[in-house]
Order: C-alpha cells, then structure tokens, then sequence
C-alpha cells in the first residue's frame, strides 16, 4: 500500500518539470526558479497529508510558488540597491530575439500580473483556475489579464504600434 | 482584431520558447526536495519543542518568582527559533558547519552575534555566518559583514566591505574545512569567488 510519503514523491516527480517551467519564466533565473520549486514542494512535502485531502495539490502548488515568488520580488526590490548584473536569461539561457522581448516584458508588468500572463499563456490555464491558484475573484484575474496582455502586445515584435522595447524594472 | 489574434500568437510561442530555454530538473531532484521536506519537519518539530520548553521554562521561573518572594526572574534569552524558519541551503550550512540565519535577519543576527560570528555571507539564498577568527575569511576589523547574492548584488553599504575583504578560493574552500567539496559547492564557490572579483574590479580594488 501506498504511504503519504510516496504520494507526495509521486505527485512532485510529476509536477516538478512543469513547475520550473512556470518558475523559470516567472524568475527567469533558474537558480531562483529551481529553488522556488524546491521551497514550494518543500512546505507542501511537510504537511501533504492536509493538502490532498482538500485542495488540488497542482493548484496548490502553483500558488504556494507564485505567493514565494512575490515575496522573493518585494526582498529584491528592498534589498538590490545597486544596479543588478547581467540576468541569467541575457547572458546564455536564449540567445533568440523572439523571447528576449517577452522577458523585458515580464519584468515590466507587476508580480501578480506576471503571474496571471504566464498561467494563461504558458499553462493554458482557464480563468477560474487561474483565479484559484491567485486566490482571487474571476473578475481580477480578467482585469490583470487584460492589462498583462495589452503590455505584452505592446511589446510584441509583431505589433505595428510598437516603437520601443518596455523599461525594465524589478 | 486580426492583428490581436497574431500578436497573441506570437506572444504564446514566445511563451513556448522561454519555456523551453529553461533548465530542466537536476538527476537528483527528487532527492533534493526529500531532503527540505525532511527539513522542515524537524524544524517544525524543534519548534514545537522550543517553544513548549521556553514555556515551561517561563512559567516556572514565573513560579519561582512568586514562591520565593523577592527573588527575580532571572533574565532568559531563549534562541528566536523564529528566526531559523525557511531557511534554505542548509545541505552546505551542515557541511560548512557554521550558522545559517534568513536573509532578513541578517544584519541584526551580525550584530548580535558580532564579534562571534563577524562575517556574514548570503550565499546563494541563503545567509551563513562565519566565525572570522576560526575560518580566516575575512579580516574582522575592516569587514563585520560580508554579504553576497549569488546574482544579485549586496546592498551597498556592503559593497565596500565587500571589496575590501581580502577573500580567496581557497579561503572559501578551507571554510568548507572537513572534506573536499563537492563538485556543485566548488562551482557555486568559484561563482562565488568570480563575483567578488567584480565587486572588487567596481570598486577599484587592485588584484
């Protein structure tokens, strides 16, 4: 029979490629990004037994990542007083122009934001779902859509409008 | 509206190739997240023990003070287990054998624990307190703090101390002390060490 340990070790060898996904496009870092992971699972690892009993553990664990994430982007913002290096993503990780934009992009919209762009997109995520894991109302999920998607089709190299690359921040 | 719904396209695909940019799980990945859960276990379950032991403690010392008349409570400083929670990296905090406290602590951990721990190195995450005098590290007087984040820079104040620490590979890798590092220590220390030589190169500092 199957204990709760092995559920668990089943459940993040599942989820784990898909969470660093989210993460790394979250992060853009995959120092950061695997650590999310790590921390995310960690603490839903430690008390497993309460989580699959009444939540969706994949929803769970997107929030408990983007909820560490946020808090990772208020530390960075209180602490990196100086000018930040090079990001991981524009020294090696892709060298294509295609995604650089979307990373600019990324970094100029607001954590939750982010986050909501990137469940959509990335995931594929319905609005409900999305409005779950970001414990919010279907009503904000839209709003944050709409306002992530339109910075993101700004910036866009197929967008006509655009002009200029989005400052970047955080 | 056409237009929408190809900017759209090509943002998904971008999606798509970020994604795919990305690092894939190490070898030992299942591991690695055993081994935090396990840690916040005990953790918790030192917490647990903490607390109801400072308790116990309190309420006998309360005991005491009020059996005894006009004996005070002597003054208790209980560990702020607080302090010890979330931390991350401790694999290399155990290895390393020295003191890891989070990254928000860490300029209130330096102080109290100065000159015991007089240099603090947030390594990776994750903040370790060093013992100058036993590590050689750092010399003591010029840097009471040593931060670093392994992408990210110090805050600036420490930049300078940063700087002006006199740190070596094999300083660092002495820290490690017992045994040889392994492969992924000595890669994360030479980062590391490649970092600090930026920060000396900004602030001038000749090689």
């Amino acid at each position: 029979m199957a204990t709760a340990d092995d559920d668990f070790a089943a459940f993040a060898a599942a989820e784990t490629p898909k969470l660093l996904r989210l993460a790394w496009v979250l992060t853009r870092n995959e120092h950061d990004a695997w650590d999310l992971v790590q921390d995310s699972l960690a603490r839903m690892g430690s008390k497993w037994a309460n989580i699959v009993n009444k939540d969706n553990p994949g929803a769970y664990a997107r929030r408990t990542m983007i909820n560490l994430n946020l808090n990772r982007l208020r530390r960075i913002r209180r602490e990196l007083l100086t000018p930040s290096p090079e990001a991981d993503i524009e020294n090696k990780a892709h060298p294509s122009d295609s995604i650089e934009w979307l990373s600019a992009a990324l970094n100029s919209l607001p954590g939750r934001q982010r986050a909501a762009v990137t469940l959509a997109y990335l995931e594929d995520q319905p609005i409900s779902e999305i409005a779950r894991i970001l414990d919010c109302s279907e009503g904000t999920v839209k709003t944050h859509l709409s306002r992530g998607r339109q910075a993101l089709r700004a910036a866009a190299p197929s967008n006509p409008a655009r002009t200029t690359r989005p400052e970047v921040r955080g | 509206m056409n237009d929408n719904t190809d900017t759209d396209r090509t943002i998904s695909t971008a999606f798509q190739e970020l994604a795919e940019a990305g690092p894939r799980p190490p070898q030992d990945a299942q591991q690695q997240i055993d081994n935090r859960v396990r840690r916040r276990r005990r953790n918790a379950r030192s917490t647990t023990i903490a607390v109801t032991a400072v308790a116990v403690a309190a309420v006998a010392t309360a005991s005491i003070a009020v059996l005894g008349g006009n004996h005070s409570p002597s003054k208790v400083q209980p560990a702020n287990t607080s302090d010890w929670q979330d931390l991350e990296g401790q694999e290399l905090a155990d290895a390393l054998g020295i003191v890891p406290v989070a990254r928000d602590q860490i300029n209130d951990t330096a102080r109290c624990q100065a000159p015991q721990a007089s240099a603090v190195v947030v390594f990776d995450t994750t903040a370790y307190c060093y013992n100058a005098s036993d590590y050689g590290i750092i010399n003591p007087v010029e840097a009471q703090i040593l931060t670093y984040q392994l992408r990210g820079f110090p805050r600036s104040p420490d930049i300078r101390t940063l700087a002006t620490a006199d740190v070596q590979l094999n300083d660092l890798v002495k820290a490690i002390g017992k045994d040889t590092p392994t492969p992924d220590q000595t890669e994360r220390l030479q980062a590391l060490m490649a970092t600090i030589k930026e920060y000396r190169a900004r602030a001038g500092v000749p090689e």
